[in-house]
């Protein structure tokens, strides 16, 4: 989804498992000696990768392992992989961190623990975030963008419909998913009122510009043809448009009737240290780490109180700050739970029709 | 007359009997870590999410399934073809060549296989966007007064898959050339055939092994292409590796996603024992 599928493939071999224990043993042994529950030796944490897990890092494993000498190991976070070790009843990972739509097929499937919200707060959470079986932890947006060079200041689309009546180039990601919302409100679908998604209006939409699209594949790759004007205008997610905005390439965007999508924290049924997972969650989800983590990455944090910590500046770029909130609507992850293999096959036989 | 050891029923050890032994390694291998599981996904396709053809209904249904099949079996046969054609002459003067100029020719034929593939086809975006060196050059040279849109389009999955996979067909035809008894041409020469003759009815025949390992290499592997036709495609252009992964590890439907693969090899080795059939009939034509 927003987030690169390639992660550094982090092993642990018995070695570092030793000496992490070792470690922590040493640490809980001077810190805690009263400790009465064995903690556990070390935690796993898959992600998408990249400056995603960078962000992380920083702002949840690194504080998580300081606050109670957990040392967090991370990985590459393969959809499959989590479905295959629950089958084999062989679960290595505590916490993963999914696609939010994907964490509800997860869900749907019966392959993840239901949170523990006793122990995970959900009161400072903001609306439409806390589902029985994951929870979203970043928030991104699929919106417009455009080409400055190209696309004269004031002439850039004001929202989808403009977005569906401009005469240029414009890039649309190949993908059902998000696509077809946008479609739907580019065709005058109101934004709050997109579920349950009318696929044939949404292809009917799209056939309207068809000769006129760029279909993009990857976050890197829209991000390059729209800075080197292979599109005027295009859909884009905002982890991907913000960075070259900010070092000077002549890219813009906006999040009026942006499409909000999510990152969730999940734990695979089966999964190690149930306890500490939850806890761990609970922490990633407090105000301080969630706000260190949108300083990072333009994605928005899902707690209320993160939000005050953040300056105006920051604020403007997030997608869950309230004022883009109010303008902006939720991909509704259940719909696509549902029916994504439907609406799938339909998008792809007209595609390729 | 039998052997002493023989009659005795011992076998008696050889160097061939012994040889046996040496694919016992990789035959385990080959056993637990590909044949177990390729029949785990042929299984799971029958008996996902319950047991039947199901699954199968969907793929040959009315669905886009079939058609993304058939596209992935065109794009990697002419990849095959282009490549074929591209790499005959090029082997062929590889072949030839010896010492220092060999080595050099073998360094330009490999250096492409060290660069990663989603970096070549980022570096191919480049090559043929609105405003790349393409269009740029056909707009120096007069050819052309616009920028002509070739992204996202089929003529640059050709070029970027031809490139990738023209070194696996390259080397088993240098192989394969380089064993030619060149006097066996000779030969040909002094019994008075022209130069066409001598071409197709020794070296061509002769280099016929080559052509195959080189065909069954690019071919299966054009069928997994996956990031090339997806990053440079248009959007005809959907391959079954997208859609496997799509199935598999996003909506993690593995019943579908295991019989689109199963659907996908079983098509692939019809097609392969086909071929290796006309390739024995043709490589057995009498030489007139």
């Amino acid at each position: 989804m927003t987030s690169s599928k390639r992660g550094r493939a982090t092993r642990i071999d018995r070695r570092t498992l030793i000496k992490s224990a070792a470690a922590v043993a040493a640490v809980g042994m001077v810190a805690k000696p009263n400790l009465i529950r064995a903690k556990p030796a070390q935690m796993v944490i898959s992600t998408g990768g990249g400056a995603l897990d960078d962000a992380y890092k920083a702002a949840y494993f690194g504080p998580w392992t300081t606050k109670t000498g957990i040392p967090i190991t991370t990985g590459p976070n393969t959809g499959a992989k989590l479905k295959a070790m629950v089958e084999q009843k062989a679960v290595e990972w505590d916490v993963s961190q999914q696609p939010a739509e994907l964490a509800a097929t997860m869900a749907k499937q019966g392959l993840l623990e239901p949170l523990d919200y006793s122990i995970i707060d959900k009161s400072k959470l903001i609306k439409g975030v806390a589902f029985d079986h994951f929870v979203m932890c970043d928030i991104a947006a699929y919106h417009i963008a455009w080409n400055t060079k190209l696309v004269k200041a004031g002439s850039e689309p004001k929202d989808w419909p403009a977005f569906w009546a401009y005469s240029g180039r414009r890039g649309l990601w190949k993908r059902p998913y998000q696509t077809m919302e946008v479609a739907l409100m580019g065709d005058g679908v109101d934004k709050d009122k997109l579920y349950p998604l009318d696929i044939d209006r949404a292809l009917k939409s799209l056939a309207k510009i068809k000769s006129n699209i760029y279909w993009w594949e990857r976050g890197a790759q829209v991000a390059q043809i729209l800075i080197d004007g292979e599109v005027e205008i295009t859909a884009a997610w905002n982890g991907r448009i913000a960075d070259p905005k900010k070092s000077g390439a002549p890219v813009d965007f906006h999040l009026n009737e942006a499409l909000l999508v999510a990152d969730a924290f999940v734990v695979p049924k089966g999964a190690p240290n149930k306890k500490e997972s939850m806890e761990f969650i609970a922490f990633a989800l407090s105000a301080e780490p969630q706000s260190v983590f949108a300083q990072r990455l333009p994605y928005g944090p899902v707690n209320g109180d993160a939000l005050k910590l953040l300056s105006k500046e920051t604020l403007a770029t997030l997608p869950s700050a309230e004022e883009n909130l109010k303008r902006s609507t939720f991909l509704d992850v259940n719909w696509w739970a549902d029916n994504g293999e439907r609406a799938e096959s339909a998008f792809n036989k007209w595609i390729t029709g | 007359m039998a052997l002493p050891g023989e009659a005795a029923g011992r076998r008696v050890w050889t160097f061939q009997r012994g040889n046996a032994l040496l694919l016992l390694p990789p035959g385990l291998f080959l056993i637990v870590f590909f044949f177990w599981p390729l029949l785990r996904v042929v299984v799971r396709s029958f008996v996902e999410p319950q047991l039947g053809l199901e699954n199968y209904a969907t793929v040959f249904g009315a669905g886009p399934y079939l058609r993304v099949l058939w596209t992935t079996i065109e794009v990697a046969g002419l990849v095959t073809l282009l490549c074929l054609l591209l790499a005959y002459p090029l082997a062929y003067f590889v072949s030839r060549a010896h010492g220092r100029r060999l080595k050099l020719l073998m360094i330009f034929v490999l250096v492409p296989l060290w660069t990663s593939v989603v970096i070549r086809s980022f570096g191919w975006m480049i090559v043929f966007q609105r405003q790349g060196v393409l269009n740029e050059a056909l707009q120096s040279l007069g050819l052309t007064e616009a920028p002509v849109t070739f992204l996202p389009g089929p003529l640059a999955v050709y070029v970027g898959m031809v490139h990738i996979m023209l070194p696996f067909m390259i080397l088993p035809l240098v192989a394969s050339m380089r064993g030619i008894d060149r006097t066996l041409l000779r030969a040909a020469d002094v019994l008075g055939a022209p130069p066409y003759r001598r071409f197709l009815e020794v070296f061509l025949p002769l280099s016929l092994p080559g052509v195959s390992a080189g065909v069954a290499l690019v071919f299966m592997t054009s069928l997994g292409f996956f990031i090339t036709p997806a990053l440079l495609g248009g959007p005809r252009m959907l391959m079954a590796a997208v859609l496997i992964e799509e199935k598999a590890n996003v909506q993690l439907d593995w019943g579908l996603a295991c019989a689109l693969a199963t659907t996908l090899l079983l098509i692939t080795t019809a097609i392969y024992l086909l071929y290796l059939k006309l390739m024995r009939r043709d490589a057995s034509l009498p030489v007139r």
